[in-house]
C-alpha cells in the first residue's frame, strides 16, 4: 500500500513538472520578441497591433506562420509600422514559439520541427 | 429611529476613515525637478511653453493643457521595441479618465521625420484613442529632444544602434494643471502603471 502511495506520488510529480515545463521556452521567446505589440494576453492593441487570439495564422493558416515569423510583415494600416523578421531564430525555436501560441491562443495544433524545416525550405 | 441614526453615522465615520487612509496612501506628491539655488531658495520646475501640432492638424500650446492634469509619454510610430506596450498602458489609463474632463493625455512622437501628421492620425484611430483626451504631437525634433531631456528628464536621443533608430524611456509622466511634474511610472510595467493611476485620481482629488 505504502510502496503505491509512493509511486503515485512520484508519478504526479513528474506529470505536474513535465505540465510546467512544456511550453517555457516558446513563452520565454513570445515573452522577449512578440509581446511588445502583442501583448501579453495575445490581444494585440486595437487595429494597429493584431491580436492574436484565436488569429486565422493560428488555424487555417497555420502553415503560413513560420515564414511569417522568419520574414516579419508591413502592416496593412501604416506604413510606418512594420512586424520585424526573426530570421535567427532556429527550427527548434521557431517550432516552441508556434506551439507555444496555439496552445495559448489556437486549438492546440503541435508543429514539429520538421514541418517547421519544410515550411523554411519553402518560404516565398 | 436612534439606532439608524447611530449606523447612518458609524458607517459615516467608516467611509470617511478609509477616504483618508487611501489618501494617505498616496500623498502627498513631490514636485520633481524643484531644486535649491545656492542661496537657499527654491526654483520651481514646470514644463516650459511650447507649440506643436496635433493628429487633428491644429496647433497646440501649452495654454491648450491650461487648468488640465497631463499625462504625457514619448513614442514614435515605426519603434519595435517597448512603444507599442507602453502605448498600450497609456491607453488603459485613456479608458480610465475618460469621462473625467479635466485629464489629458500627451504623447510625443520623437520622429517627426517619420511620423507626419497624416501617420499620427492614422495611428491614433487604429489603436484607439480619442482625439478629444489623447493628443498625438509633433514639432521639430530639436525642441522634442530639449524638452524630453530637459524639462521632463526623459532620456531620449537619436541612436543609430537602437531598435527603430531612437533610444528613449518608457516612463509616463503625470503633470498637474500648473505643468509640474509630480509622478511617473515605467509604462513597461502594467503594476507600476496600476499604482500611476491611483496617484492620478489622488491628484484629482486635491482639486476638489
Amino acid at each position: 500500500m505504502n510502496k503505491l502511495i509512493v509511486f503515485l506520488v512520484i508519478a504526479l510529480a513528474v506529470c505536474f513538472s513535465c505540465q510546467q515545463e512544456k511550453y517555457t521556452q516558446g513563452k520565454r521567446i513570445y515573452k522577449a520578441l512578440c509581446s511588445n505589440c502583442h501583448m501579453d494576453d495575445g490581444n494585440g492593441l486595437g487595429q494597429m497591433y493584431p491580436s492574436l487570439q484565436k488569429s486565422v495564422y493560428l488555424y487555417d493558416k497555420m502553415d503560413e506562420l513560420t515564414c511569417l515569423i522568419r520574414t516579419g510583415r508591413q502592416s496593412s494600416h501604416l506604413s510606418t509600422v512594420v512586424m520585424p523578421g526573426f530570421s535567427n531564430l532556429r527550427e527548434a525555436e521557431i517550432s516552441n514559439l508556434i506551439n507555444y501560441l496555439s496552445h495559448e491562443w489556437g486549438d492546440q495544433t503541435i508543429l514539429p520541427i520538421t514541418s517547421i524545416r519544410e515550411q523554411i525550405e519553402n518560404c516565398p | 429611529m436612534k439606532k439608524i441614526h447611530f449606523i447612518f453615522v458609524g458607517s459615516l465615520i467608516l467611509i470617511t476613515s478609509l477616504i483618508s487612509c487611501y489618501k494617505s496612501d498616496i500623498g502627498p506628491l513631490p514636485f520633481i525637478g524643484d531644486r535649491e539655488d545656492l542661496a537657499g531658495n527654491r526654483i520651481e520646475h514646470k514644463i516650459r511653453p511650447f507649440s506643436f501640432t496635433n493628429q487633428e492638424g491644429e496647433t497646440v500650446t501649452n495654454a491648450t493643457y491650461k487648468n488640465k492634469i497631463h499625462v504625457v509619454d514619448f513614442f514614435f510610430t515605426s519603434c519595435p521595441a517597448i512603444c507599442p506596450y507602453v502605448t498600450a498602458q497609456m491607453k488603459r489609463i485613456q479608458d480610465h479618465i475618460t469621462d473625467y474632463g479635466d485629464v489629458m493625455l500627451i504623447s510625443h512622437t520623437v520622429d517627426p521625420k517619420r511620423d507626419s501628421i497624416a501617420v499620427l492620425k492614422e495611428y491614433a484611430d487604429k489603436i484607439g484613442a480619442d482625439p478629444n483626451i489623447w493628443h498625438f504631437l509633433r514639432g521639430p525634433k530639436d525642441k522634442i529632444m530639449e524638452m524630453a531631456n530637459e524639462d521632463y528628464f526623459v532620456a531620449a536621443h537619436e541612436d543609430e544602434y537602437a531598435p527603430g533608430g531612437f533610444d528613449h524611456s518608457g516612463k509616463i509622466l503625470l503633470l498637474d494643471k500648473q505643468a509640474k511634474i509630480r509622478g511617473f511610472c515605467d509604462g513597461m510595467d502594467p503594476e507600476s502603471v496600476s499604482q500611476f493611476i491611483k496617484t492620478l485620481d489622488y491628484l484629482r482629488s486635491t482639486y476638489e
